[in-house]
């Protein structure tokens, strides 16, 4: 609840606003920043400053933007106060936060479906850049969006959570480290989610075989 | 072209944030991290997915806080008269007999944007599951927080949770998130995690100080040492904000305690972060107020809450309000409420880490 601890080096929260500032000059790894943050908690920012925008993108990517913001600011807010839990063994807590995340995400699944359904039905994404500068191939572009937002929507929360962590470019063990399941599970749940959507891409928009840098982009 | 170059795609599509996006949770980030840390003995519990038992909660509340206060009270006249009166209260209060439970409602900040109501029924001896239902946070800072892993910093009650650096005058309304749990028994916790231990403490006010000297350790950032008058008052206020009902014989104590503390202030009118007025004792640090405010009528304990003074050094507002709980109601309940197993999931996110799959909440 209160101010007592302070360090000679606290930022001055009335700064505190621009999220890049110079806070990561150093060249200390995740690790080594937790591991100083459990006795100067202020270090912390230096692990928002890292992994913020990554973390917020897949989440816009999950529930749209806006819940993006509060998402954000939930799992950085778990992940400090469990801090003292990262295992030092693994330099980048990027798994580690994104896995905060999906299980944060995961409890809005409702919210996730909804938010594919939207998608599904006006081809309109409102986590991606203007729809603009796709002109040329919007209405390939749309209806491949629809499509795959239906498949999405249809899966259930654990077969998404390794489906778009594998999209947003973890490996299995990545995947399976953030989510503290084993990579064997990891591995037969993202061929289920995978073979769903290809299911469900196959009777809504044929995709493939395409020319090669054409509609379907 | 599969199905994982689209969803590569379809994920790829999305910009990285505008930085002013990330500003507000940076804010919640860093504000948490001037938090105090908590002690460790306080409440470590957790949370299990035990059989939710009773069927209708049948609360006796043998003491209600919310009366409405008059307006023409006149205060106390110091801080030790305060806390002198507060400590007559406090020795009338009921007792609660092992086998019941304590119930508290309690009002504070929850998620990042909105205050949350928390009902917590907790067992007296802590041999039993206990209920917590949270209005307005239902995330990590809420309910989740009471799955803390046994061993861990011990949770704060909800109103703990990231104050807004805003200046609030009266507090948000809570949002409509929802969330209920079971409290796993408590037994084999330190005393001071339930109320039956805590009548094991030391009711004379100088050896109750000695005790906390010796339990209470608060983990002072490198190069910074906190008095132990600091100590003291920290330990005396986390206990109150995590039991609300204490043995009646102690929480006096605790008040004739904080009457031999050097430096205590009386702040004559005060409004609580559910807007109500009160008169509070203040203890000060670092440019912080840190007030335990009561009823100016009956000079029950009703919150507490932490105030910057001017010219704070870390750019705070003057008068903005970091923090603050309100205790709505506590008494003394005989049974706890049911919870419905479609909601027990929800508070056992660190749980579903374990287990790996949370399937939808």
């Amino acid at each position: 609840m209160s101010q007592v601890l302070h360090h000679a080096h606290d930022p001055d929260p009335a700064e505190t606003g621009s999220a890049d500032t110079d806070t990561d000059t150093d060249t200390d790894t995740d690790a080594d920043v937790i591991s100083e943050s459990a006795s100067a908690p202020d270090r912390f920012a230096v692990i928002f400053d890292r992994h913020a925008p990554a973390v917020h993108r897949y989440a816009a990517r999950r529930l749209g933007p806006d819940a993006a913001d509060d998402l954000v600011a939930e799992t950085f807010l778990t992940a400090f106060q469990r801090r003292t839990v990262f295992d030092p063994r693994y330099a980048t807590a990027r798994p580690w936060l994104f896995g905060i995340a999906t299980h944060l995400i995961a409890r809005r699944h409702r919210d996730e479906t909804r938010f594919y359904r939207a998608i599904a039905r006006t081809g309109i994404d409102p986590a991606a850049e203007s729809v603009d500068d796709q002109a040329t191939d919007r209405v390939a572009a749309q209806a491949s969006r629809k499509g795959l937002a239906a498949a999405l929507a249809a899966l259930n929360a654990g077969e998404r959570n390794v489906l778009l962590l594998s999209a947003s470019g973890f490996g299995y063990t990545e995947i399976a480290e953030a989510l503290a399941v084993p990579v064997g599970t990891v591995s037969s749940r993202l061929a289920r989610a995978r073979k769903k959507v290809r299911t469900a891409l196959g009777g809504v928009n044929p995709i493939d075989p395409e020319p090669e840098g054409d509609a379907g982009r | 072209m599969n199905e994982m170059d689209l969803l590569e795609q379809f994920c790829a599509a999305v910009p990285p944030p505008d930085p002013a996006r990330l500003t507000p949770a940076r804010t919640a980030l860093l504000t948490r991290t001037l938090a105090r840390p908590r002690t460790r003995w306080i409440r470590p519990r957790g949370l299990g997915i035990l059989a939710a038992t009773a069927a209708a909660a049948a609360i006796v509340l043998v003491l209600t806080l919310a009366t409405p206060f008059g307006a023409s009270l006149t205060p106390p006249a110091s801080a030790a008269t305060l806390l002198q009166r507060a400590a007559q209260a406090a020795v009338s209060q009921p007792a609660a007999a092992a086998g019941q439970y304590i119930y508290t409602e309690v009002t504070g900040p929850g998620d990042t944007n909105a205050s949350a109501v928390v009902k917590t029924w907790q067992s007296v001896d802590g041999t039993r599951p206990g209920v917590v239902e949270s209005r307005g946070t239902c995330g990590p800072l809420g309910t989740a927080q009471f799955g803390e892993l046994p061993g861990q910093t011990p949770p704060a009650l909800a109103p703990n949770a990231a104050a807004t650096r805003a200046s609030q005058v009266s507090a948000p309304p809570p949002s409509d998130t929802s969330c209920s749990a079971i409290i796993k028994g408590t037994s084999g916790s330190p005393p001071a995690s339930t109320y039956a231990g805590l009548r094991t403490l030391p009711t004379d006010p100088a050896a109750l100080l000695r005790y906390l000297d010796e339990h209470f350790q608060p983990t002072a950032a490198p190069g910074q040492t906190l008095s132990p008058a600091t100590r003291e008052y920290l330990a005396i206020s986390d206990i109150l904000e995590n039991l609300g009902v204490l043995p009646g014989r102690l929480e006096a104590a605790m008040f004739q305690a904080l009457q031999r503390l050097p430096g205590m202030t009386l702040v004559p009118h005060v409004t609580d972060y559910a807007g109500r007025a009160g008169t509070a004792a203040a203890w000060t640090n670092d440019g912080f107020e840190f007030e335990l405010i009561f009823n100016p009528a009956t000079y029950q304990f009703i919150g507490q809450q932490e105030i910057v003074l001017p010219g704070n050094r870390f750019g705070y507002a003057a008068g903005a309000r970091l923090w603050g709980m309100s205790l709505l109601a506590s008494g003394v309940a005989s049974t706890v409420p049911s919870v419905p197993e479609t909601v027990q999931f929800c508070a056992l996110l660190w749980q579903d880490f374990a287990a790996g799959l949370p399937a939808g909440c």
